[in-house]
């Protein structure tokens, strides 16, 4: 080899142990899934379909009231939950945030025949309220083979909370460096203020990007043709282009029939040992978009907030 | 062969050629993240796709290849065609490494691959077409670009 700087410096770049084992990790985990399946994953993006999507909240209670896990209706606490910075309100829908900062990836489960996606949303959550030691946010209790949401933080911030997470549901970031994903955060009450600084910036870039709840959707036997432009061809390493249009209206169908398990449950922890929980349901709509005298679809995402208490127990709002 | 038999071969590969998948990676993309990013991709597919084991070197273009397909994937990801990177190479200890990977930015990637696969894999410029995909005659081009831009880091 020849001696120069070139040569010298492509030598003192090495691979980490850590990320050989987290390769050979992922690798094993592949294997033991191959039968069963996971093959390949082709990252997508989702420029073409970002400028329609749109994030809107609509929930069913102005500020409410909340309750604790048993239904129990707990008067002496009120908190509200603000979305983007936005507070949601009964019945209005509000829009919080065009979806530009997610991403995506089309999972083959097995090969040509069947495929999941991920979806990336900016979707920040806040707490307010008096006398509010800490909150917990989680999608973990509602996670299936299905579906599975997971919110993605920045390290400095997650090293603030405890994530409960196990290794499957905490994991780095594709695409956004000393991030991870969680399905379970705490949070102190002081802190969510870093929840601004859930931002991603680059020194170069034109603009700042919110760090997503990432909704990550599982579909089975979905034709790959409802996806591509035309057949793919893992074997020659041929990946065609996604149809965006497609993705989102496949995208809007599949989160719709699994919304039971797009939930949110945010549980405030006040200073005098009283909880409270509420869960927040998200459901997707296809909303018919005029533009320029033309018009087209685009999946509308939705939260409202999901009612835990057990029939006989009068709800508060 | 067996499911346990691929899984085993896959992790020797691995590790083998551990240190020639990240190399090629992190001179493409130039940061650790991405790197260590498509270094699992690559082991994926390493599990998922069979391998060539009619040699050593179709083995070891194969490899090559593949991650510098993974890295055209990541440089067309919605994130990279709107974000810049903020690395600034700090995970790299040596101060002349720096130097380099920050020269080795300024080059099209096409010719990082170029120069990597003709100066630290030694391979020829025909060789180079055919793992790329190229004529020679482009490969050399863009090696002599290539070399007229990074003048100071190649000299011996």
């Amino acid at each position: 080899m020849k001696n120069n700087k070139y040569t010298r410096a492509i030598s003192s770049v090495e691979v980490s142990q850590e990320t050989i084992e987290k390769g050979l990790a992922r690798a094993k985990n592949a294997g033991q899934k191959r039968t069963g399946k996971v093959i390949f994953m082709k990252k997508w993006t989702i420029a073409a379909a970002a400028a329609c999507l749109a994030v809107v909240i609509g929930v069913s209670g102005a500020v409410w009231t909340g309750r604790d896990a048993g239904g129990t209706v707990q008067t002496e606490h009120k908190f509200t939950i603000t979305a983007n910075a936005a507070e949601l309100k009964r019945d209005v829908r509000l829009e919080v945030d065009e979806l530009t900062a997610g991403g995506g990836g089309v999972e083959f489960i097995e090969e040509d025949k069947a495929l999941g996606i991920e979806q990336g949303v900016p979707f920040n959550l806040r707490v307010e309220g008096d006398d509010i030691e800490s909150v917990t946010f989680s999608t973990e209790q509602y996670a299936t083979d299905e579906m599975r949401m997971r919110f993605m933080l920045r390290n400095d911030f997650a090293s603030l909370t405890e994530n409960n997470g196990t290794d499957n549901k905490i994991s780095s970031h594709s695409y956004i460096p000393d991030c991870i994903g969680a399905t379970t955060f705490t949070v102190p009450y002081e802190n969510q203020l870093t929840n601004e600084q859930f931002e991603y910036r680059s020194e170069n870039s034109s603009r700042d990007w919110y760090v997503p709840l990432e909704l990550y959707i599982i579909m089975d036997s979905v034709p790959a043709e409802d996806f591509y432009a035309e057949h793919p061809d893992f074997k020659n390493d041929r990946h065609p282009d996604i149809l965006h249009s497609a993705m989102i209206e496949n995208f809007s169908r599949y989160f719709n029939e699994n919304s039971e398990n797009a939930r949110i449950a945010v549980t405030v922890n006040y200073k005098d040992g009283a909880v409270q929980t509420e869960e927040i349901q998200l459901y997707c709509e296809l909303c018919d978009v005029a533009d320029s005298g033309s018009h087209w679809y685009k999946p509308v995402l939705y939260a409202s907030l999901y009612d835990i208490a057990t029939p006989d127990t009068p709800v508060i709002g | 062969m067996t499911e346990q038999n691929g899984t085993h071969r896959a992790e020797e590969i691995i590790r083998k050629y551990a240190n020639l998948i990240y190399r090629v990676a992190y001179q493409n993309l130039q940061n650790k993240a991405d790197a260590d990013d498509v270094f699992g991709d690559v082991c994926l597919t390493v599990v998922t796709k069979d391998p060539p084991d009619d040699s050593e070197e179709h083995l070891r273009r194969w490899l090559i290849t593949v991650t510098i397909n993974r890295c055209k994937n990541v440089r067309k990801s919605f994130w990279k065609t709107r974000v810049d990177p903020i690395d600034d190479h700090a995970d790299l200890a040596a101060n002349e490494t720096r130097e380099v990977m920050a020269e080795l930015q300024r080059l099209p990637e096409n010719y990082r691959n170029v120069v990597y696969l003709y100066y630290y894999e030694e391979y020829t410029i025909a060789e180079i077409g055919e793992i790329l995909g190229k004529s020679p005659n482009t490969i050399g081009t863009w090696l002599r670009r290539a070399r007229e831009k990074l003048k100071g880091i190649l000299e011996e």
